[in-house]
């Protein structure tokens, strides 16, 4: 399994969806940042899909932290994650960022209208 | 963070002896090489039979250890890390020089909170004991146990 780093924007009618794949650590979390800083700030939504990421750390998780700052630091679901895997899930639940983040459990919920 | 006594640490001469139920690995502190670290840890932890969810917290909090011993590397960092495994107990432990004295700290996060402390909440949550400090002003060392 290559374990490497991809993201891939698409632009949609609702904005703006990253497809994550791999493993987001200190090594790889500059992708991420770089992808989610080139959004346009006017961008309607932010849907980071983290479905196909096998690895989440701290790091990763501060550069989500600082798009959800940039995004308004609101609940709405403007910035929001699409997570199906139960170890990202944890992560995201022993930071407490649960409640911090609009987290979806499938893209399909996550860009409905 | 625990009150519980430092395990054997990296460097001592029992360490050195390497026993049978220990993997020893050297590597540059550098976060190409985090990758291989999580590798090694997920491998000793499917030798004490650790269920999924356990060998997944062993991975990501091995992971943050070496992060966090790391953090401010110097030109030339070494990062030395020893797992220990018997009877459905882990012990790592890790150790990284030179680091630079504050930390090398990126500042604090938008929710209040500096990379450090975010690297400590999530080990703190998935292993039973852990402590990281410094031993002198360019060493760092950390340790952290998983039992079954």
């Amino acid at each position: 399994m290559d374990d490497a780093l991809q993201v891939q924007v698409e632009e949609t009618d609702i904005g703006s969806v990253l497809h994550v794949a791999g493993e987001v650590d200190v090594a790889s979390a500059a992708i991420l940042r770089d992808a989610l800083e080139g959004i346009p700030a006017d961008s309607r939504r932010v849907v980071v899909d983290l479905s196909e990421v096998s690895f989440l750390d701290s790091t990763g998780l501060g550069v989500l932290v600082g798009e959800w700052k940039r995004s308004g630091e609101d609940t709405s679901p403007r910035f929001c994650l699409v997570v199906t895997r139960p170890e990202i899930r944890r992560v995201l639940e022993v930071t407490g960022l649960t409640s911090v983040f609009s987290i979806f459990d499938s893209l399909q919920e996550a860009i409905e209208p | 963070m625990s009150s519980r006594p430092l395990p054997d640490a990296v460097g001592d001469e029992e360490a050195a002896s390497a026993p049978d139920d220990c993997i020893e690995l050297r590597a540059p502190a550098r976060p190409e090489m985090w990758s291989l670290v999580r590798m090694v840890a997920s491998h000793a932890a499917s030798l004490v039979n650790l269920d999924f969810e356990q060998l997944s917290d062993v991975r990501l909090a091995v992971d943050e250890l070496a992060t966090a011993c790391s953090r401010g590397a110097l030109p030339g960092c070494e990062l030395q890390l020893v797992i220990r495994w018997e009877e459905g107990t882990l012990t790592v432990t890790c150790l990284a020089s030179p680091v630079g004295a504050d930390g090398g700290h990126d500042g604090e996060l938008p929710l209040g909170f500096g990379p450090d402390e975010l690297s400590e909440r999530i080990i703190e949550a998935l292993v039973d004991d852990y402590e990281i400090s410094s031993l002198d002003g360019s060493t760092r060392r950390g340790w952290l146990r998983k039992s079954r």
